[in-house]
Parts: structure tokens; C-alpha cells; sequence
């Protein structure tokens, strides 16, 4: 029996219920799992009420989905059947999986994709969007926020409270990557673990009169200054006066072999299972990091109830993030899963740290068993069935991007060269801000100010 | 890295420097090399396969409307059929069959027509009535299908496959390939090419070949030569992958458009407007997204829902006939082209088989006779209306 709380995603129900090979790779049919949990590595592409290639991470379950894997091969049939509230239940046969509970929502976003953009006639004005939409027609729009993490909240809210008509376009739960951290964020001086300021932020930007929220694709940055954005009804065409490009980041896999198999995740998509889903990645983890980054997620883990095998450091000394792991717990930031079949035994002991060693191997069939550490002193195998990697991140920055180019005249000849995160074009129409402009912590009231100056030159525009 | 590329300097003087790494200039340092002429260097100001070359269709038929056309393109056909164990590198050529779509009366018509010139010329191709043509496209949409035109030998090939095939044959036969370096003029001195002028540095030449894609009409007026050529973009999309739905390669004059399905499975598929986009732009624009959008979903209304890989566009460079310019530029000797490509890719095995023989003995094929450069300056353009590629010129139809 398994369930399945209504907002949590497709893919996490699955994992909660242990199935841990949700696609195969194209080539060698490799069995791939939930690895990233934010919709950006592929892994765990479903076919969703008919409509192929749906990242089942970031659907949430609304009930009654006929999910099936892609790249077919002989395997399970799965039914979640629904007891109290939604609980589901395993069958084999077929690999398939019915969610319980009719929803069109899947129905309705199967048709959007291509369809909207598509069809016979002309497209959907701006005017004919949702009533909840109907504000944010092309040109009434001052600042187009797009990503609504920590620092596009933020830099929102800055603009909205400086008088901005302000569209906010978000892909799934407003907070973003931060809902899945729990580390502490300063923000206004005041300092809190991410997921709580990411939850507060985004309450305020849901309530704020001059924010429309949009959720949906932002689906790039075109010539004539056209981002369409996609939701799951509409395709509108917004012609910002100023962007302000909060995509955020994607996490950095590591190499090394098996570094594909079920089990192997990285840091915020263990974060969401966690703090957003709310259901265990694995019982026994493995954690490999270069930064403080890693220090939370063990400790994330301990706290809810995985056991952290080793934390695997490829730094030398980690110096005071040591600390991390023995400061008192934080308000806010239990997340120890509501429901979980797989529930471990609670890891009463300090996470073991073994510094200057990196990951050089995952063992098992078809899933994560052992990992094979390179350490100072020698080769170790460490009994796991999850490996977290919480390396660096790399930014989300392809809008950035898109504008430059569009610029530039091509995308043959950016001046400046391809990245130049810290140039100013705010004066041109364009902000970048928070890990999408590759800033090292959560600035959230940096972000604040780029969004206070964007309303500001809009007004002396 | 890519095989063959140098990261040296290129040396002072060569036998023949060619402008342009895509598929063109390869595969003639490629014949060149075949020939015996191994003082040979490529110039690419940016990588090899980074113009058109690596972001086409890539698809190749030889069934053409006109005699010109489906000579010389039956010629590449039949090199292609033999090409991978030629370069000794799989290019996933696959003879999947090419289907003109007829969708208007006019349009059926005018496949019949193209049979009958196909017969003639000992072209294989089978005129398909609406019956039939439903039956090869069991999922396109019956109102777009009247009938068609199969050539079951032709299909696609994987074009950075083919790149990578050219590049790394030339290489072994002793060609150089220099990315990086951009060629600003050609140098000429009594009506004779002399080298070129590079951001590296003057090289002399023998010869000089232009084969500098969407670049070259500006590379031939460094030289003095003047050719109505201007600059076009193109544009594609690809999908992710989808469970074989679609076996053919699929021209559609009716929507401008061209697609096919890879054996991964993606769709790939381009469109364009009635009109020729000269901005000379890399990027990819929403007009052309909404187009392709809707063309691909009315032909294939099963596509709907169907999430997006990549779209990109390409740039090349069309005659006013759209007609490819093979041979000598007028009143320069020893400066060859291979030009105005705009079904470059297919044509890529003739073309630079009979042009690196042009270069070597002097004798010109009657298969690229009337491609040449003059033609355009004596106003003989070819009439060639079975191209789906917006008009540019006066005599191009679709
Ligand atoms: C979207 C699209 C779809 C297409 N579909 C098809 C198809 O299905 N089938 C088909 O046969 N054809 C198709 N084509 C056309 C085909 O791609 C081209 O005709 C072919 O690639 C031309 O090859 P090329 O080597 O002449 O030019 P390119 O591949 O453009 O190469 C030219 C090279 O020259 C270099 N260069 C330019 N100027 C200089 C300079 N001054 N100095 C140094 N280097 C320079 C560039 O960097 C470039 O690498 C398509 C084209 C596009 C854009
Ligand atoms: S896309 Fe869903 S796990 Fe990465």
C-alpha cells in the first residue's frame, strides 16, 4: 500500500512506494531514477494521460493519471488505489500506474505544450487569457520577473512595493529550490533556514495587489523583446519594459562510473523529497560535497531520519562547516516524512567525515548498493543505497542568454563573450539576479534592490 | 577533439586554401587529397560544421523537377548509398524513401510531371495517389494528403555524422583544418588569386575555393566579384523522442516545410514563411516557432502535446534560381566557388567529386556545367519547382 498526499509529485509517490527505475536512458537502456527533482536532467520522464516525456518530478499527483514508463520493457503494473484520502496500491503486470482520482489537469497540459502554440486558428490574445491572467497583457506589464525562488520573490516584491506592475512567471510551487533547503538565509537582518523565508516570501508575493503570478514556462527571449509564456491553459505574449531573470541554477552531477544509477541524487532534488514531499529518498546515504552545502543536506538526512554513512569531503579541511553538523536544530525545518514504507531507523550518531576522499565508484545492479570512496588512506566501500551529490551549481542562465544574443545581432558573436554574469545591462532592460547570475550565497536583499532600481528606471524610462 | 583540426598556425603557402569548414569545403579537401593534391588547408573562422552544415534537415533526395537539378543530386545519391564505407565512418545515411506530399489537385498534377522527367533520366520514383499516400503516412492528417511523389532510395543521414566523416578523411589523407582563423579578403593580382588575407596572417594559394556558406556573396566582393547572392535563415525544430510514427523523410510544398523522424526518435522538422528572411541572424525567432508549430500539428495533429528539444536556425546563401554556383568566379583564374547552397548537404558528394576534378585536370562535368557563375550574370537562370524553400528569386517556384 502506498500513498500519496495530494501536491506531492508523481515521481516522489513513486519513489515512496520503491519503485526506483523510472525511465531508460535512449541508447543503452540504462535504468535511470529520480536524480535532479527540479525538471532539468530527464530522468524520470513519464508518459502522463498520453502526453509523453512529462518530468513526473515536478507533476505534482492530482489524482486518476494513467502514468506509464517510456522506452517500454517488460516489467510491473502498478495501480495507486485510493483507501483514505489517497492511498495506492501495487499491482504487476504492464508497467503502468493509475493514480487514483480523475483529474484533467495532465489532459489540459498535454494540449498546451504544442497545441496551444499549434492549432488552426490564431494564437490566444493576451486579453483572452484566464481571468487571474487577465492583467498581465503585453503592455501593461513594467517588470517580468521570471523564476520565483528566493531572489525573483524578492526582487518582485522590491518592485511591486515600488510602484511597478510587476508579472512574476514561475514553474510550479512558488519558493523554488529553496523550499527544498534548510539552511539559514539573511534576509532584512533577520536570519531563518531557506525553506521557511522562501514559504513567507512567497505568501507575500501571492498577496501582493501589483504581482501577477503566472505559472508557467517562460519559453525564451525572442527578437522584438517577446517571451511567451506558456501555462496550462494559455500562451501569452509578454513585452516586458524590464526583465529580471531569476532562473536560478542546476545542481552539477559528479563523474564517475555508475554515476547514473537509481539512488544517486543530487542535493536539492533529495532536499525536495524531503522537505516538499515529504517522503524518504533512501535509508542509508551516502553524501559527497565540496562546500558547507553538504553539511546541511547530512544533517537534513539525519533529521529525518536517514542514516548518513559518510559525509564525503573533497576538500582537505572543512574548517568550521564541520560545525554545521553538531548545531542545535533550527525551528522549521523538521522534515521528517509524514508517511513513509521505507522508514529507516533513526541515526542517533554523529555523521562520520571523511575529508580529502571523493566518490570513485557506485556498485550494484540496476541500483545503488555500495559506494566506493578514494580516500587518503586507501579504497573503501561504504554499504548505501543513496549517494547525494551536493557539488557546485551551475547557472540556469540560458534567458540571459537568449537576450545577449538577441542583442548581439546573433548568436555567432556575443561581445563580451559567452558569460559575463556581473555586466550591468540594467540600464538596457535587462536584470539577471540571485544563482542565476551566478551569486555564491542567497542575497535575497541584493535581489531586493535590482528589483527597487528595475521599477526605478522604468519610471525615469 | 575534432579529427584532424589543427591548433597550430597555418603554414605560409598552400596549394589550395578553401574557405569554409562545413560540408562543402570538407568533402572537397577530402576529393582533393583523393587526387593527390595534399598541400591542402581549410579555413574556418569558426568550427568545422558550425554554419549550415551542422544545423540542416539532412535530408537527401535526387528526385528534382528540373534535368539539371536531378542529375547532378542522382550523382551524390549514388555516392551516398556507398558513403560510409567510403569515409570508413558510419554517417547513418538511411534510404528510409523521400515523399514529395501532394496536397492540391495542382500539386498531384505537377508530380506526375516530375515522374515522367525522372523516367527519362532513370531517376527510380513512384507517383502516389491519395490512397497510397495515406497509407505511407498513417498518422498525417488526410486533408494535407492528395497523393505524392516516392523516391524509395533517397532519406537522410546524420549531419554531423557526415561532417565529422568528411573531417576526419581529409585529415588522414594529409589535409589541414584550421578552426579560428577568418578569412578578410582574397587576394588577387592581375586577374589571377594569389592567397587570401586572414586574421592569421596572408597565405598564398594556388587556388582559393569559397565555400563560405551564408558568407560567401561578402567573400566574393573582397575579390571583386559580384554575384546576386544574398543571405538567407532557416529554421528548425526537433522533439523529444516518440515511438516511430513516421518512416519517411517528408517534403511538403504545400506548407513549406520539411521533416523526418531519426531513428531516435525525435521529430525534426523545418517550415519557412513566403518570404526570405535576410537578417544573416543565428537566433531562432518566435514567428518561426509559431509556424512550425502549427504546420507540423495540422500535417501530424497526433504531435500536439509533444514537448520541444531545441529550435535553432541556419543561415545560407541563395542565387536569385536558388541554384547552387559551381565552378570558376568569373575574371578571376584559379579562384574557384561552390556557392548558393541551399540542398548544399545533399549535394555535398557530387559537388566536391566534380569540382576537385575541375580544380585538378581543368575538366568541367556536364553535370556542373550549368550551375556555373555566368549563368546568373547572362541572366540563364534554372527553373527548379520542386524546391521547398521560399522564393527568392523571379524563376523559383515552390
Ligand atoms: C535549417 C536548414 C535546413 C536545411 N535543410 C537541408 C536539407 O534537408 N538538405 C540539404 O541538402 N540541405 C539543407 N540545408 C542546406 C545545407 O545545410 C547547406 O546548403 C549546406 O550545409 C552548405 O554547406 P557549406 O559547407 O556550403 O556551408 P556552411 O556549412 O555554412 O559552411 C560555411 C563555413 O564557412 C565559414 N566561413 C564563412 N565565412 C568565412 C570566412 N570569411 N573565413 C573563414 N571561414 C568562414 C563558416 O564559419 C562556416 O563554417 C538546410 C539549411 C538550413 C539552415
Ligand atoms: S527531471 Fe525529474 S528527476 Fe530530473
Amino acid at each position: 500500500m502506498i500513498a500519496a498526499r495530494p501536491g506531492q509529485s508523481v515521481a516522489s509517490a513513486l519513489h515512496g512506494a520503491g519503485v526506483r527505475v523510472l525511465a531508460r536512458s535512449p541508447k543503452y537502456r540504462r535504468p535511470r531514477g529520480y536524480t535532479c527533482g527540479f525538471g532539468a536532467c530527464g530522468n524520470c520522464e513519464l508518459t502522463i494521460d498520453g502526453l509523453p516525456g512529462v518530468a513526473a518530478c515536478t507533476a505534482p499527483v492530482r489524482g486518476g493519471e494513467v502514468i506509464s514508463r517510456e522506452r517500454g520493457w517488460p516489467s510491473a503494473r502498478v495501480d495507486l488505489l485510493r483507501t483514505a484520502g489517497l492511498v495506492a496500491r501495487f499491482l504487476p503486470a504492464g508497467f503502468q500506474f493509475r493514480l487514483f482520482r480523475s483529474h484533467p489537469w495532465l489532459a489540459s497540459r498535454a494540449a498546451a505544450v504544442m497545441a496551444r502554440l499549434a492549432g488552426a486558428g490564431t494564437l490566444p490574445a493576451a486579453t483572452a487569457a484566464a481571468p487571474r491572467l487577465a492583467a498581465a497583457t503585453a503592455d501593461s506589464c513594467d517588470v517580468l520577473v521570471v523564476g520565483g525562488g528566493l531572489s525573483g520573490c524578492a526582487a518582485a516584491l522590491a518592485a511591486a512595493q515600488a510602484g511597478a506592475t510587476v508579472v512574476l512567471a514561475h514553474r510550479g510551487q512558488l519558493g523554488g529550490r529553496s523550499l527544498a533547503r534548510v539552511h539559514p538565509v539573511t534576509r532584512a537582518g533577520l536570519q531563518a533556514p531557506a525553506r521557511q523565508v522562501a514559504t513567507s516570501l512567497a505568501g507575500q508575493v501571492a498577496s501582493h495587489p501589483g504581482i501577477t503570478v503566472i505559472e508557467g514556462s517562460a519559453l525564451g527571449w525572442y527578437e522584438g523583446g517577446v517571451i511567451p509564456l506558456l501555462t496550462a491553459s494559455e500562451l501569452i505574449e509578454c513585452r516586458p519594459r524590464h526583465l529580471i531573470a531569476a532562473t536560478g541554477s542546476y545542481d552539477v552531477p559528479a563523474l564517475h562510473p555508475g554515476n547514473d544509477k537509481p539512488g544517486v541524487m543530487l542535493a536539492d532534488g533529495v532536499g525536495r523529497l524531503l522537505a516538499v514531499d515529504r517522503v524518504a529518498p533512501g535509508r542509508r546515504a551516502v553524501v559527497l560535497t565540496d562546500s558547507v552545502r553538504g553539511y546541511w543536506l547530512a544533517r537534513q538526512l539525519r533529521e529525518s531520519g536517514v542514516s548518513v554513512a559518510a559525509l564525503i569531503d573533497r576538500r582537505q579541511e572543512p574548517g568550521a562547516d564541520l560545525a554545521v553538523l553538531s548545531r542545535p536544530a533550527q525551528s522549521g525545518c523538521s522534515t521528517r516524512p509524514a508517511h513513509d514504507s521505507t522508514r529507516p531507523a533513526r541515526d542517533s550518531g554523529s555523521v562520520r567525515v571523511l575529508a580529502g576522499s571523493d566518490v570513485s565508484r557506485v556498485l550494484g545492479l540496476g541500483r545503488v548498493r555500495r559506494v566506493q570512496v578514494a580516500t587518503p588512506r586507501g579504497r573503501r566501500h561504504l554499504a548505501a543505497d543513496l549517494l547525494c551529490i551536493a557539488l557546485g551549481e551551475q547557472p540556469a542562465n540560458e534567458l540571459a542568454l537568449q537576450w545577449r544574443y538577441d542583442r548581439a545581432g546573433s548568436t555567432e558573436t556575443v561581445p563580451g563573450g559567452w558569460q559575463e554574469p556581473s555586466a550591468d545591462t540594467a540600464g538596457q532592460g535587462l536584470t539577471v539576479v540571485g544563482s542565476a547570475a551566478g551569486w555564491a550565497g542567497d542575497d535575497i536583499d541584493r535581489a531586493a534592490c535590482a528589483g527597487a532600481r528595475a521599477a526605478a528606471l522604468r519610471r525615469s524610462a | 577533439m575534432l579529427p584532424g583540426v589543427s591548433s597550430e598556425l597555418p603554414a605560409r603557402s598552400y596549394d589550395v586554401v578553401i574557405v569554409g569548414g562545413g560540408v562543402q569545403g570538407l568533402a572537397l579537401a577530402y576529393e582533393l587529397c583523393r587526387r593527390g593534391v595534399t598541400s591542402v588547408a581549410v579555413l574556418d573562422r569558426s568550427w568545422p560544421g558550425s554554419g549550415a552544415s551542422g544545423r540542416n534537415g539532412e535530408m537527401i533526395r535526387s528526385a528534382f523537377a528540373s534535368t539539371e537539378w536531378s542529375r547532378l543530386f542522382h550523382h551524390s545519391l549514388a555516392r551516398w548509398a556507398r558513403l560510409s564505407a567510403e569515409l570508413d565512418f558510419n554517417v547513418l545515411f538511411s534510404p528510409t524513401g523521400y515523399l514529395i506530399l501532394a496536397s492540391t489537385e495542382d500539386e498531384v498534377r505537377r508530380c506526375a510531371q516530375d515522374a515522367a522527367t525522372h523516367a527519362r533520366l532513370g531517376i527510380d520514383t513512384e507517383v502516389l495517389d491519395a490512397r497510397a499516400a495515406r497509407r505511407l503516412l498513417p498518422a498525417a492528417n488526410p486533408d494535407l494528403v492528395f497523393g505524392g511523389l516516392l523516391q524509395p532510395r533517397a532519406g537522410f543521414a546524420h549531419h554531423d555524422a557526415v561532417v565529422w566523416a568528411y573531417l576526419r578523411a581529409a585529415a588522414r589523407l594529409g589535409a589541414h583544418v584550421f578552426p579560428g582563423v577568418e578569412v578578410h579578403a582574397v587576394s588577387t593580382a592581375a586577374g589571377r588569386v594569389t592567397g587570401v588575407r586572414t586574421s592569421r596572417g596572408p597565405i598564398s594559394a594556388g587556388a582559393v575555393v569559397n565555400a563560405a556558406g551564408a558568407a560567401a556573396g561578402q567573400l566574393n566582393q573582397t575579390a571583386g566579384v559580384r554575384l546576386p547572392l544574398v543571405q538567407a535563415r532557416l529554421e528548425m525544430i526537433v522533439t523529444e523522442a516518440l515511438k516511430p510514427f513516421l518512416r519517411h523523410a517528408v517534403a511538403s510544398p504545400h506548407l513549406l516545410g520539411y521533416c523526418h523522424q531519426t531513428g531516435r526518435g525525435e521529430f525534426v522538422g523545418g517550415t519557412e514563411l513566403p518570404r526570405t528572411d535576410e537578417t544573416g541572424s543565428l537566433n531562432a525567432t518566435y514567428e518561426l516557432l509559431r509556424d512550425m508549430a502549427r504546420k507540423w500539428v495540422r500535417l501530424f495533429p497526433a504531435l500536439a502535446g509533444v514537448r520541444l528539444l531545441r529550435h535553432w536556425a541556419g543561415t545560407v546563401s541563395e542565387a536569385p534560381d536558388l541554384a547552387p554556383v559551381i565552378g570558376t568566379a568569373p575574371g578571376i583564374s584559379r579562384f574557384y566557388l561552390t556557392i548558393g547552397w541551399v540542398y548544399g548537404f545533399m549535394a555535398a558528394p557530387a559537388s566536391a567529386d566534380l569540382l576537385a576534378e575541375q580544380i585538378v585536370t581543368g575538366h568541367v562535368s556536364p553535370l556542373i556545367e550549368p550551375f556555373s557563375a555566368q549563368r546568373l550574370l547572362d541572366g540563364r537562370l534554372i527553373s527548379e519547382s520542386s524546391l521547398v524553400v521560399a522564393a527568392g528569386g523571379a524563376l523559383a517556384g515552390r
